[in-house]
């Protein structure tokens, strides 16, 4: 089961994320739980391009990738944006008090936390981040 | 995002609908930004089907300016979806999280500001002194069927998972597990009382497992045959004084605020759920010994409740134990004098059951079980049923758990009344 979707430069464009995973998920039998963890991973990416990767609003900024095969489903998020590993960025320290939580950090936390293999390549000045997720059973 | 926005005695109540993704985040901030900071607010969560992290970092930023103005935040009936994301953040032990949204308003308006004076009343068991702290309506939510226990009929099919919320106060049959064949054939008596789930497993040692989940958590499930959970805070906070020198049984002090709610309480349906911060002078326990499975049914076919099988499934106290202890019992009871017409008569059926071992009149019926500890805290200082209980929890040693006969005695207790106004069917699975 493979899938893609193209991402305009608009925050207008994140409403799209839902309909597209929810048919995704249908066709490829996802689980409820297996489809909340992709609708997030893929929410919380897109929404970084498109607020962080410098695209000009309208243009095209990023394509997600979706496939299911032998019971793992990638997901490869490929971005126009500027360079930009999210994957070096350090975890938050989510024992903090909520008084000294820094802002950022915790959509790639929860990313991290919701796969289980992460990848990042720079291939011809597009981002390519890949994520796996063993599904359940 | 459908967000709209009410106040219960004194509470702001916010019911977010929809998706709490960076849009919805917005929406939340826009709609919430006039307003005060000073009351206590609940957002409640139980129309939200997404959280994503923009979503967390608005909730964030409530709890800091509530925590800035010094006023209470909490929220209410997160789905399992949400309250995962919610864990994964790390966020879910610091904000108070609810069953519900009445449960919230139960607890955040019962901890303001102290009610004086009381209504007392002196009975044959002791002195009583009423305090008026909720209105909402009490109930009680049922799970499963005691008949199933009792007539040794528990099949892997009938068992539910129960998620820990860290105000539940409920009791059953049920055990802690990962794999049905781990936890069904030790399932035991168990109960949730301030933010703690208790359990005496049937594996032959009678040591009961003790355990503070750190928060609501979706990973902590109890699997359940059966369970009644008190619901919708308490109406009244009781201080409850036996004479001296003549303690008072826990049948006396159900007869006694049964027959008080009579002239008391418009609203008395012959059922009362109740949860006591109670000073032991002699408990009588009763366990189940071995796990209700139909597979082990006894080979005589009649319940494990007969006389000829009693002995061998029930381990019951002759002589009193742990006398001098704190114990936090949570129970409900059936006033057999009263009208009950009011209440769903199957599903009272389903939370009660005639124990052998329960001596006195029937003109009651009691279900009640209780978690022991030595050294605890003096009571006292609120109104609060919850924050009394959890000062035991927290600062006692814990000794024991069991199923409370009637017959155990009380020197003094506090006691949350709720009047149960119906008994309903609990969905939470």
């Amino acid at each position: 089961m493979k899938a893609a979707f193209d991402f305009l430069s608009d925050r207008a464009e994140l409403a799209k994320i839902e309909p597209f995973t929810a048919e995704f998920g249908e066709a490829a039998g996802l689980s409820a739980k297996d489809l909340f963890a992709l609708q997030i991973v893929v929410e919380e990416l897109v929404t970084n391009v498109v607020d962080y990767g410098g695209v000009p609003v309208g243009e095209h900024a990023a394509r997600v990738e979706l496939a299911t095969a032998d019971g793992i489903l990638t997901i490869v998020i490929t971005d126009r944006g500027r360079e930009y590993n999210p994957l070096l960025r350090e975890d938050p320290d989510v024992t903090l008090p909520a008084e000294q939580r820094p802002i950022g950090g915790l959509g790639v936390h929860f990313c991290k936390k919701l796969t289980d293999t992460q990848s990042y390549a720079r291939v011809d000045g597009q981002n390519v981040l890949t994520l796996t997720k063993n599904l359940s059973v | 995002m459908k967000i709209s926005l009410r106040e219960e005695n004194g509470v702001r109540v916010a019911s977010l609908a929809g998706r709490l993704d960076g849009f919805g985040a917005k929406e939340a901030e826009q709609k919430l930004a006039g307003e005060k900071v000073t009351s206590p607010l609940v957002i409640d969560c139980a129309e939200l089907s997404y959280l994503s992290s923009a979503g967390v970092r608005f909730l964030l930023g409530v709890q800091k300016a509530a925590a800035a103005a010094g006023s209470p935040f909490s929220l209410a009936a997160l789905q399992p979806f949400c309250a995962s994301v919610l864990e994964m953040s790390g966020l879910s032990g610091m904000i108070p999280v609810y069953a519900s949204a009445d449960d919230a308003v139960q607890a955040m308006q019962a901890g303001g500001a102290a009610i004086e004076g009381g209504d007392r009343r002196e009975t044959d068991a002791g002195t009583f002194v009423f305090h008026t702290v909720g209105s909402t309506a009490g109930t009680i939510d049922i799970l499963g069927d005691i008949a199933n226990v009792i007539e040794c009929a528990i099949t892997p099919e009938l068992v539910a998972g129960k998620p820990f919320f860290e105000t539940e106060y409920s009791l059953g049959l049920g055990a802690l597990g990962g794999a049905p064949e781990d936890y069904l054939p030790v399932m035991g008596e168990a109960m949730m009382v301030a933010g703690t789930m208790v359990w005496l497993p049937t594996d032959g040692n009678d040591t009961p497992d003790y355990m503070i989940p750190r928060k609501a958590s979706t990973s902590v499930v109890l699997h359940t045959g059966f369970n009644a959970s008190i619901r919708g805070g308490f109406n009244e906070f009781v201080e409850f004084t036996a004479a001296p020198g003549r303690p008072a049984s826990v049948r006396e002090i159900y007869r006694a605020l049964f027959d008080l709610a009579k002239t008391r309480r418009a609203d008395y349906r012959g059922v009362l759920g109740l949860a006591l911060r109670a000073e032991i002078a002699g408990a009588f326990g009763a366990g189940i010994t071995k796990s209700p499975l139909l597979v082990n049914r006894p080979t005589n076919g009649k319940m494990i409740t007969d006389a000829s099988n009693y002995d061998e499934w029930f381990e019951s106290d002759k002589t009193p134990r742990n006398e001098g202890t704190t114990a936090l019992i949570c129970g409900a009871g059936e006033d057999l004098t009263a009208d009950l017409s009011q209440i769903d008569q199957d599903r009272l059926r389903r939370m009660f059951y005639i124990n052998p071992a329960n001596k006195g009149a029937q003109n009651e019926v009691l279900h009640n079980h209780a978690v022991f500890f030595r050294n605890a805290p003096q009571p006292g200082g609120t109104r609060d049923m919850d924050v009394e209980m959890r000062r035991v929890v927290d600062e006692g040693e814990f000794v024991d758990m069991r199923h409370l006969l009637d017959q155990t005695t009380v020197n003094s207790a506090l006691i949350g009344v709720s009047y149960v106004q119906e008994v309903r069917e609990d969905s939470k699975r």
